[in-house]
């Protein structure tokens, strides 16, 4: 047999249905969690930790360096920062090996494989409903009563969640081919971090890197929570127009690459 | 309609992983024949009826297991048309999908619908399942804790309670005791009366002769020889008379 032009014809009924997608997503998703925090003594404690000692270290940092939040209380800008950065570091950091660490799971099942980085994203959801409850106690404990711009909050996640989409299915087929990924995302996440306004207003980020800081999503979306949370205000277009343009394309990106890789993708496992 | 046609299948696999391809790949260095091996060639297979059940046999490395696997559609063909109609359980690896630190019910969930299963349906065939991989007391406890046969009598109570039409069993029995090896056996052959077409890679010439309608011999990623199970046999033991 000649080693070019080959050609293959798959034809197989019945395909998988919707609902039987949704419910294996749902229990991937759900055991995931279940996992991560059956043997562990604190539990779902662990979601809180992190935040919460960010947190204190960033009112420490504040003592040290003047960081300048208007009328809004320190805490609480930090706080609404935090969850949202949270959120994708934990989503990215968990999802970047799903493929990876189910290769087991990939070699003997037949399913549709996003379902592994959606189910991923799915259980960190799990974590960011605790932390969002951890929020509302910050806002009734300072006695802070978010103004009708919350109503803008639906459209930020769902951009927030369309960004996470597409990095967690890029990063996850790109750890199969670059197992190096697994040692730099950490990295990665702590520089992304730095340039993301978490414990530091958008406005106060430096001149020279503003043209930069526009592209950077979490930037986008990390403002566009603080107007609509504690300013009473919308995302300012400005930056939340170049971050949904960022988002819909790593979305649209993640899943070509899915789509065009998925056939192959069992073989480099 | 046919249940399982494949013509010309060919199955390449590079000997490079990873970082290595991408690396040829992206210095565009032309790759030369010894980067990759041929597990399966120019392979032919038609099995028309329900209820028809097909034996594989070779050596190891004659290409089985991949053959299973482009049946079941876990890995794609790299040459050659395969068709299935109907529903395919492998049995391949029966455990590898268990969560080790889950308990047997919830692997129980997790894998039968990872099978096809719907949630209702598992719910409805637990007891039966529990029943037939007889672990009654053990189901809460970590699968990890589970002895090997009490893992592939869970693995094989799972899979035989699927409802597909196409069953893909590789030494699905090396393990278990004398009880369940006769008891999975009357299981697989039941299915087969219910009009379940059968795939079954053995080494055992007995249960090939007893389950297999029809028999392929592999060697070395190609058909060596293809009829009844018995003609193939008695050349295929002729070659390779054992101990």
């Amino acid at each position: 047999m000649p080693s070019s032009a080959h050609t293959v014809q798959v034809i197989r009924s019945p395909r998988f249905s919707y609902r039987w997608c949704l419910e294996l997503l749902w229990n991937l998703a759900f055991q995931r969690v279940h996992l991560r925090y059956k043997e562990t003594f604190l539990g779902f404690g662990w979601i809180f930790l992190q935040p919460v000692a960010l947190t204190i270290i960033f009112n420490y940092i504040r003592r040290v360096a003047d960081i300048p939040t208007g009328k809004v209380p320190y805490t609480l800008f930090v706080a609404a920062g935090l969850v949202p950065w949270s959120f994708t570091s934990l989503a990215i950091s968990q999802s970047s090996a799903c493929i990876f660490g189910n290769s087991s799971l990939l070699k003997r099942m037949v399913f549709p494989k996003i379902l592994l980085p959606l189910s991923t994203i799915l259980s960190t959801m799990a974590d960011l409903l605790v932390m969002a409850f951890l929020l509302v106690g910050l806002f009734i404990y300072h006695r802070f009563c978010p103004s009708a711009s919350v109503l803008w909050l639906p459209l930020i996640f769902l951009v927030h969640l369309v960004l996470l989409v597409g990095l967690a299915c890029l990063l996850s087929l790109a750890h199969v081919f670059l197992r190096d990924l697994g040692y730099a995302i950490p990295h990665l996440l702590w520089l992304w971090f730095f340039a993301s306004p978490v414990f530091y207003p958008a406005s106060m980020v430096p001149k020279e890197f503003k043209g930069l800081a526009v592209w950077n999503p979490m930037v986008g979306l990390i403002e566009g929570y603080r107007n609509t949370l504690l300013l009473g205000k919308p995302p300012s277009p400005d930056l939340f127009l170049p971050t949904i343009a960022v988002s819909v394309g790593m979305f649209l990106l993640g899943l070509t690459a899915f789509r065009v890789s998925e056939g192959v993708l069992v073989d480099m496992l | 309609m046919d249940r399982i046609r494949l013509a010309g299948v060919s199955k390449r696999y590079f000997r490079l992983g990873g970082s290595k391809l991408l690396a040829r790949w992206l210095f565009r260095r032309s790759s030369r024949g010894q980067d990759w091996f041929w597990s399966l060639r120019d392979v032919d297979l038609h099995i028309p009826r329900p209820g028809t059940s097909l034996g594989i046999i070779g050596t190891n490395g004659s290409g089985k297991t991949t053959l299973l696997r482009i049946i079941a559609g876990v890995t794609l063909p790299t040459a050659g048309t395969v068709t299935v109609h109907g529903r395919v359980v492998s049995m391949l690896e029966l455990f590898a999908g268990m969560q080790p630190d889950l308990t047997g019910r919830e692997n129980l969930f997790l894998n039968g619908i990872l099978l096809g299963m719907r949630r209702r349906e598992i719910l409805h065939k637990l007891d039966s399942i529990v029943e037939f991989a007889g672990i009654g007391e053990f189901l809460d406890m970590p699968f990890k804790h589970y002895s090997l046969g009490m893992q592939m009598r869970l693995g094989f109570g799972l899979s035989t309670h699927v409802e597909a039409s196409i069953f893909l069993v590789d030494e699905a029995w090396g393990i278990g005791d004398s009880d369940f090896q006769a008891k999975s056996f009357r299981r697989l052959r039941e299915l087969k009366r219910q009009g379940v077409t059968l795939i079954l890679v053995s080494h055992d010439p007995e249960i090939l002769r007893q389950l297999a309608d029809e028999t392929l011999w592999l060697h070395k990623g190609e058909t060596r020889a293809f009829g009844p199970t018995e003609k193939i046999l008695s050349s295929y033991l002729q070659q390779h008379p054992g101990r």
